[in-house]
């Protein structure tokens, strides 16, 4: 008897450790996704999808890989491993930019780059056209991983909504 | 001792298995097999353009000059002094974007075509034709016009910071700023190092929407004859062309007291002065883009009346490699 209570004494430390164990590595490993989930972006079809479902009001025109790099400052070309973006006929800031770079860390500097063009924007725009100020404002600049969009639209909400989709 | 052995592997198998199993039901992958870290790389080949990089970083300090020069207490030379409503070019946009509201809507399936697709989740969205950077142009490739202004220089105002934006020719320097004058080109830093430090074959200034408000003709022409002055004498061996101010739209024109088809007319007239007091070549561009005999800007030509849609800026570029002296043409097969 005493043995037996030997044995389902040690039985029973034995499971409780185990499930002390497995919630440590369950709440790990969720810490771990939400952190640096491995995002996997077209950003072809995220541009062409912010292009095609939001309405802008000038008309946008695909931007070159080379023009890319003049627009944005960005130096170290094989940083960046793909683009798509669309600028405005400079009726208005309307822009869309969707880059997939070769790091996270590169991914930081190219949305600081991002946050510069729209700073910079802002303080052209102020005294010409004080209206686009205002979508300036509310610029919507996202960092995934290593991918980065920006996109200067009245229409935020739409932005953000397509986006997530890909979250 | 034998006892005590027994029950140290007895622990640890029900250890081992009873984590790997509670880890299995779980979710926890402690191997995951199907770890995508390769994501969609779609390597464009235009990354690898062999064009000139030093024309590159001459270009990228042209993109955003800023011109630090104070702008000068007279009330004849500043739009906004003369009726308050000098933000006039960039603040009103017309409703004239419907022209690429293409509602083509694609399968999925298709997304590695040219038109936008749409997934399950928005299928009530309607999408729009997206452009490309290989057809900007029905007529020439852009190919063509990197080599037709090669080693070229525009000088200009948010228009000309446009026609770079929408052609993105990449073998020219854009010297541009959105609200460059007559007057602040003059002192503007990094156009003066531009002109200094490099050599142009031909140069373009196309400015004078933002003076369309001065109430001194005679002043916007001597700072415009003066500049181009100044140009003549730093790029000696260059072709200099002042280009016409492009007309706005008829609905832009009746809403603005400024920035209307009557004044861009009196000051195109100032313009052509300026060429011929400076002894350069004048291009009323304006032919080129609104056709001959018109002189206002079509409707679907402008989001906002004013700045030239994509399409119209080929034709601008058109009309200059028509009318420029064509040194170039006979040596290039498109």
């Amino acid at each position: 008897m005493k043995n037996f209570r030997h044995i389902l004494s040690n039985i029973l430390s034995v499971f409780v450790l185990c499930i002390l164990t497995a919630l440590t590595a369950t709440v790990a490993t969720a810490c771990g996704k939400s952190k640096n989930k491995d995002y996997s972006i077209d950003v072809s079809e995220l541009a062409g999808k912010l292009y095609g479902q939001i309405e802008f009001e000038d008309e946008l025109n695909p931007c070159r890989d080379e023009a890319f790099f003049i627009k944005y400052g960005i130096e170290n070309k094989d940083d960046i491993v793909n683009q798509s973006t669309y600028l405005s006929t400079n009726a208005t800031t309307e822009e869309i930019s969707v880059v997939e770079c070769i790091d996270e860390t590169v991914a930081e500097t190219v949305k600081a780059a991002f946050e510069k063009r729209v700073a910079q924007q802002k303080s052209t725009f102020a005294s010409y056209a004080p209206a686009e100020v205002a979508r300036l404002d509310n610029a919507v600049i996202t960092k995934l991983g290593k991918y980065v969009i920006l996109c200067i639209t009245a229409d935020t909400d739409k932005a953000n909504e397509i986006i997530k989709q890909y979250k | 001792m034998l006892k005590h052995i027994s029950n140290f592997v007895l622990k640890m198998s029900c250890f081992i298995i009873l984590s790997l199993f509670i880890l299995n039901i779980t979710g926890c992958k402690i191997f995951d097999k199907n770890d995508t870290r390769q994501s969609s790389i779609n390597n464009n080949t235009e990354t690898e353009n062999t064009t000139d990089t030093d024309s590159y970083s001459d270009t990228d300090a042209s993109a955003d000059i800023k011109d630090n020069t104070t702008e000068g207490n007279e009330t004849t030379d500043n739009p906004t002094e003369t009726d308050g409503t000098g933000t006039d070019v960039g603040s009103e946009v017309e409703s004239s974007s419907s022209s690429t509201d293409n509602t083509d809507i694609t399968d999925e399936s298709t997304s590695s075509s040219e038109t936008v697709t749409e997934t399950s989740t928005d299928k009530e969205t309607e999408t729009k034709e997206k452009p490309t950077t290989t057809e900007q142009n029905e007529t020439h490739s852009l190919e063509y016009y990197d080599k037709q202004f090669d080693g070229d220089c525009f000088i200009g105002d948010s228009r000309v910071q446009g026609l770079f934006d929408s052609t993105q020719i990449l073998t020219a320097d854009f010297l541009c700023e959105v609200g460059l004058n007559v007057k602040k080109v003059i002192t503007n830093e990094k156009v003066i190092n531009c002109l200094t430090n490099n050599k142009y074959r031909n140069i373009y200034i196309e400015l004078g929407v933002n003076e369309l408000g001065w109430v001194s003709l005679d002043l916007f022409e001597n700072y415009y004859v003066e500049f181009i002055e100044k140009v003549k004498k730093l790029q000696p061996d260059a072709n200099v062309y002042v280009l016409a101010i492009i007309p706005v739209t008829k609905k832009k024109s009746d809403g603005s007291n400024i920035y209307n088809l009557k004044n861009v007319e009196r000051f195109n007239e100032r313009v052509i002065n300026a060429a011929s007091r400076a002894c350069v070549g004048y291009l009323d561009i304006t032919v080129g883009i609104c056709g001959e005999g018109k002189r206002v800007l079509p409707p679907d030509s402008s989001s906002d009346g004013v700045h030239l849609k994509r399409v119209y800026n080929y034709k601008l570029l058109d009309y200059i490699i028509s009318e420029r002296i064509n040194e170039r043409n006979e040596d290039f097969e498109e």
